[in-house]
This record gives structure tokens, C-alpha cells and sequence, in this order.
């Protein structure tokens, strides 16, 4: 009997440490799940962890049973908090702790880079002719026509390269014929924003928030420094053909003027300034414009993606619709390019080069073409998306620097101004760059 | 006739189906607009205004509409054959479109007779811009 009922309680223990481990694969190292691997451990009915527990921590078996219980139920405890969306009294830590463990977003964008991630060697990729070699198996096309009728998690909204036409002139294309593919579990009026950690490659995955005044920036509130951000693949270079020559740009996921986000780098890609002015800034100031007016919401995900190990994401998906008036106001579902006409990308590091053909004099004209073409974003205050770089100003000589020049230290404290915006719009105001680092 | 169409920095008017913004301030400056005069709008675009006026909803108000009448265009179809004057808004954003204001007025013998700028409850700057057909 005695024989039977120690065999029993091996199996439960065992059945018990499996359950541990197995916790520990589907949630990934979260504390809770280091709680409960460390309660499979005590748990395992084996000599050696009973040797340690009974001779160095001087436990005995029943309270290492109630421990490992506690050490389980704690571990549970701890894992739905991690696993729910940051409720908005909250978010002000959660982004501003840089380095915070990945919530529920995070497993599901490993997903989605996983997904991305099955190709061969990253690759070099002309940005005007983006590469078609599939990826990975096409993802959108298993969703369902209706915007929330997909119960799939947040890796259901997966769009690999391989799904994306060529780029063809059009900063951004429709997925899934524009409709988001939010869940109605997904759907909610209460503000909040979620950002997923950095993966081992340091990438951005997937943002989502649901965008209301609460989370947006407050009367005469500025931006503050993104300029100690490197986001993964920031090789920064500049062309002529480029408006404000720099070539990229340190492009919010959840755009300034909708999160109020300043460094958080787990909401900062490189992206070209195409990518970022043409690309995204459209859509970013429809929502905050929508949300203004009307004081509703809009969820919001965007969707970094990138190409097997590359560090430079080949384009952005952004999704939104308005909640209060399901859809009516606003309702897309769009893949943005991460390109740069004229400048070709290398995705694996973020280095580029003059697309070749493109003479000085052809690379000059675009620029101006550009320039007459497009309008630089006014609402430098309201979060411009353009607004994305720091410079030094000299107050006195009315010269714009790059904070790394060397005329900033010999520059009196006093003449002496740090300024996070749109050079276009500094320059308007009279001031010219330096001759040093420009 | 006369027709209005709010425009972003690109000629966009739509996109995917949707206006691309609003403004209170701007559905009152055109409700002012047209006091006097009769306001056609498509059904879509009377949902956004709940302010009133002097306003008919008819889809077809392309094919309705008289010679003194408004038209706010924003899904609806249009054609500029019997139209004498044409009012722009600018949102001075940019926005996604799918849909354009493509209409060349000044190879169609449209004048500029007025612009104005005046802030939206939105918006920071909306600026008003009045073409009048030379032969109308």
C-alpha cells in the first residue's frame, strides 16, 4: 500500500514539474514563468533536488511541497498581469522602462518575426525594387473578410514581404482590401498602448494602442529627445535626393501626436524619410485629427516587418478603426513602403547607396521636385511626424548644428538651443546649417 | 451650380470610402455659406452635420441641383458641366487618399476671387479658396 502511494505521489510530482516546464515554453522566461520553473524544480521527486533542499536549505519534503505550491500559485498570479494590456494609469512606467520584460505582444511578435524570419541570408534590397522571393507562407490571405471576425490572436494579423507587391511610386498599398484585423475581444474604448521588447536582433515588434485624448499629448506639450535612440539598422547616410538630406529618419511606431511617446526605443525604427513623411505621417494625422474632432477612439496597431534577420524593417503596417462609431470615421489597413527612391537599402544593416544611373544632377532634380511637390508637415507642435531629428541651434549666428559637431563645443551655453523638429521648418525661420556638418 | 470639396495638401478628397477629416467650424462656415441658398448633400455626408440647415439630402443632387444651389461633394458623383463656382477647403494636412480633386481649374477658365484662412475646432489652419467660372 505504502509502495502504491509513494508511486502515486512520483507521478503527481513529475505531472506536476512537466506542467512547470511546460509553462515556462508557452510564456517564455516572464518572472511568473521563472516562478513556477523554479516550483517544477523542487517539485521533481529526484535525489539530488531532494538531497539540496533537505541537506543545504534545510527543508523538508512537506514544506517543499507548500513551497513549490506557493512558488506555482505566485508564478500564475503574477502571469495575467503580465499578459494584459497596460491599462492607462500604467503606461507612463511601462514605456518609459525601455528594457521591460515583453507583455502578450511580445510572444505574439516573435510569432510574426518567426513567421517573417524564414528566409535564407538577409538581403540587400534596392528600394525601389523590393525583392519577391517568398518568405513565408502569404498570411493574409487566410484572414476573413470581416474586420473583426477573425478570432485569431494578434499573430493573425501577419503579412510577410512575400504577400507585398513590388513598390511602384505609391508610398503605401491596402492589406486585406482595408480592412483591420482587430478581434471584437481586441476592441475596447478605454485608452491604452502596448509596446513589444526588443527581440535578440534589437527590433521593434508589434505596437498597439487604443488612441484617445488620454494618451495623446496635452495642450503645449513638446516633444522631448529621441536622439540617444539608435533603433536597430541606424546606419545614417545623406543624399541630395533626400528633402533634408538625411536619409533616415528615427520613425515612431505609434507616432508622437497619437502616444505622446518620446525615447521609448521599443517604439522607434529606422525608417527612410519617405517611409516616414509619404508613408506614414498621412495616416498618423487622419487618427489624431479623427480623435481631436470627434473625442473618440481609434485602435491602432502597427506592424514592423522585417525580412528574415534584417535589421532595417522593409515596410510598416499600420491598422486602425474607430471604435465609437464602429468604422464609420476611420478604418484601414495598410502596408507603408520603407524605401527611399533614388537610395538603395541594404535591409541586413541599414548601409545604402546612390541607386546607380542616378546622376548628381538627376538625384538634385527629384529633390526639387520633391520640395515643390510636397508640402513639409505644419504642426510642428501638434507632433509632425517629420519631426523627428535634434539639432543645436545657435541663437546668436542663427546656425543650425547636428549635436555631434564640433562648433556645439566651442558654442557659448547661452547662444546655445536643442531643438527636436523638421529642418525645413528651423530653416524657414531663418536660420541656415553649418557648413561644418551639413 | 456651385460645389465644395474639402482637399488635403495632395488633392485628396477620400480614402477607402471615408472622409478624410472634419471640422465643426468648417460644416458651420459652410452652412453660412449657403444661408440663403439651397445645400445638397449625399446621405453620407448629412450624417456629419447635425447643426442643421438649410440642407437637401438627395444622392442624385448632381442632376438636381439648381443654378444658385450648393453642393458639398465629398462620396457623391459630380460633374463640373453646369457649375459656375467651386469652393475649396484645405485642410493644410496631408492625409491618405484614394480619391482626388483632379479638375485643372485654370485650364478650365476658373478665377480665384477670394482666399481666406481661419482656424478649424480641429484643425489649425483651413484656408478657403473661391473659383468663379470666367463665362459664368
Amino acid at each position: 500500500m505504502k509502495k502504491i502511494s509513494n508511486t502515486l505521489s512520483s507521478a503527481l510530482q513529475w505531472a506536476f514539474a512537466v506542467l512547470c516546464f511546460l509553462g515556462v515554453l508557452v510564456y517564455g522566461f516572464t518572472f511568473g514563468s521563472l516562478l513556477i520553473l523554479l516550483a517544477g524544480l523542487i517539485a521533481m521527486p529526484i535525489k539530488p533536488v531532494r538531497k539540496f533542499l533537505r541537506e543545504k536549505l534545510k527543508v523538508k519534503t512537506l514544506v517543499a511541497v507548500l513551497l513549490s505550491i506557493v512558488l506555482f500559485v505566485g508564478g500564475c498570479m503574477v502571469m495575467p498581469q503580465l499578459e494584459t494590456d497596460v491599462p492607462i494609469d500604467e503606461t507612463t512606467v511601462t514605456t518609459t522602462e525601455e528594457e521591460e520584460p515583453a507583455t502578450t505582444v511580445a510572444q505574439t511578435t516573435e510569432e510574426l518575426t518567426s513567421e517573417v524570419a524564414t528566409t535564407e541570408e538577409p538581403t540587400t534590397e534596392p528600394t525601389t525594387e523590393p525583392t519577391t522571393e517568398p518568405t513565408t507562407e502569404p498570411t493574409t490571405e487566410t484572414a476573413t473578410s470581416s474586420i473583426v471576425a477573425n478570432k485569431e490572436n494578434l499573430s493573425s494579423n501577419k503579412v510577410s514581404v512575400a504577400d507585398i507587391p513590388n513598390f511602384s511610386g505609391k508610398a503605401y498599398i491596402a492589406v486585406n482590401g482595408n480592412k483591420p484585423y482587430f478581434t471584437e475581444s481586441e476592441i475596447t474604448s478605454q485608452a491604452f498602448e502596448t509596446y513589444t521588447s526588443l527581440d535578440s536582433n534589437g527590433r521593434c515588434g508589434v505596437a498597439m494602442a487604443c488612441c484617445g485624448a488620454e494618451i495623446m499629448p496635452g495642450p503645449g506639450e513638446e516633444r522631448g529627445s529621441i536622439s540617444s535612440i539608435k533603433p536597430s539598422g541606424w546606419v545614417q547616410a545623406q543624399y541630395d535626393c533626400v528633402s533634408g538630406k538625411y536619409l533616415y529618419n528615427r520613425c515612431h511606431l505609434i507616432g508622437w501626436q497619437l502616444s505622446a511617446e518620446n525615447a521609448n526605443r521599443r517604439n522607434l525604427i529606422t525608417g527612410t524619410k519617405y517611409l516616414n513623411i509619404e508613408g506614414m505621417l498621412p495616416f498618423e494625422n487622419m487618427v489624431a485629427d479623427y480623435i481631436n474632432e470627434t473625442g473618440n477612439h481609434v485602435m491602432y496597431r502597427i506592424t514592423p516587418i522585417f525580412k528574415g534577420n534584417n535589421l532595417v524593417a522593409s515596410g510598416v503596417q499600420m491598422e486602425a478603426y474607430s471604435v465609437e462609431d464602429g468604422g464609420d470615421g476611420i478604418c484601414f489597413n495598410v502596408y507603408c513602403y520603407n524605401v527611399q527612391p533614388g537610395v538603395v537599402i541594404n535591409y541586413a544593416t541599414g548601409s545604402s547607396y546612390l541607386e546607380s544611373g542616378s546622376s548628381e544632377t538627376s538625384t538634385k532634380k527629384e529633390t526639387t521636385t520633391k520640395e515643390t511637390t510636397t508640402k513639409a508637415p505644419t504642426t510642428t507642435n501638434s507632433g509632425s511626424h517629420n519631426v523627428s531629428a535634434s539639432y543645436i541651434l545657435n541663437t546668436n549666428t542663427k546656425k543650425v548644428h547636428y549635436p555631434g559637431c564640433r562648433s556645439v563645443k566651442q558654442m557659448a551655453d547661452k547662444n546655445k538651443q536643442e531643438y527636436n523638429g523638421s529642418l525645413d521648418d528651423i530653416l524657414s525661420r531663418g536660420y541656415t546649417t553649418c557648413g561644418n556638418c551639413f | 451650380m456651385k460645389l465644395i470639396f474639402c482637399i488635403d495638401d495632395k488633392n485628396g478628397l477620400m480614402f477607402n470610402g471615408r472622409r478624410q477629416s472634419q471640422d465643426r467650424v468648417l460644416r458651420e462656415r459652410i452652412l453660412n455659406l449657403a444661408t440663403n441658398s439651397r445645400l445638397w448633400m449625399s446621405d453620407y455626408s448629412s450624417r456629419q452635420f447635425t447643426e442643421g440647415g438649410n440642407i437637401t439630402i438627395d444622392n442624385d443632387y448632381a442632376n438636381k441641383a439648381e443654378k444658385d444651389d450648393y453642393c458639398f461633394i465629398e462620396d457623391g458623383g459630380y460633374n463640373f458641366e453646369n457649375c459656375t463656382e467651386i469652393v475649396l477647403y484645405n485642410w493644410n494636412r496631408h492625409y491618405p487618399s484614394d480619391i482626388q480633386f483632379d479638375f485643372d481649374l485654370k485650364a478650365n477658365g476658373y478665377k480665384r476671387v477670394s482666399k481666406t484662412d481661419f482656424a478649424g475646432s480641429s484643425h489649425k489652419k483651413i484656408t478657403e479658396e473661391i473659383y468663379v467660372r470666367k463665362d459664368g
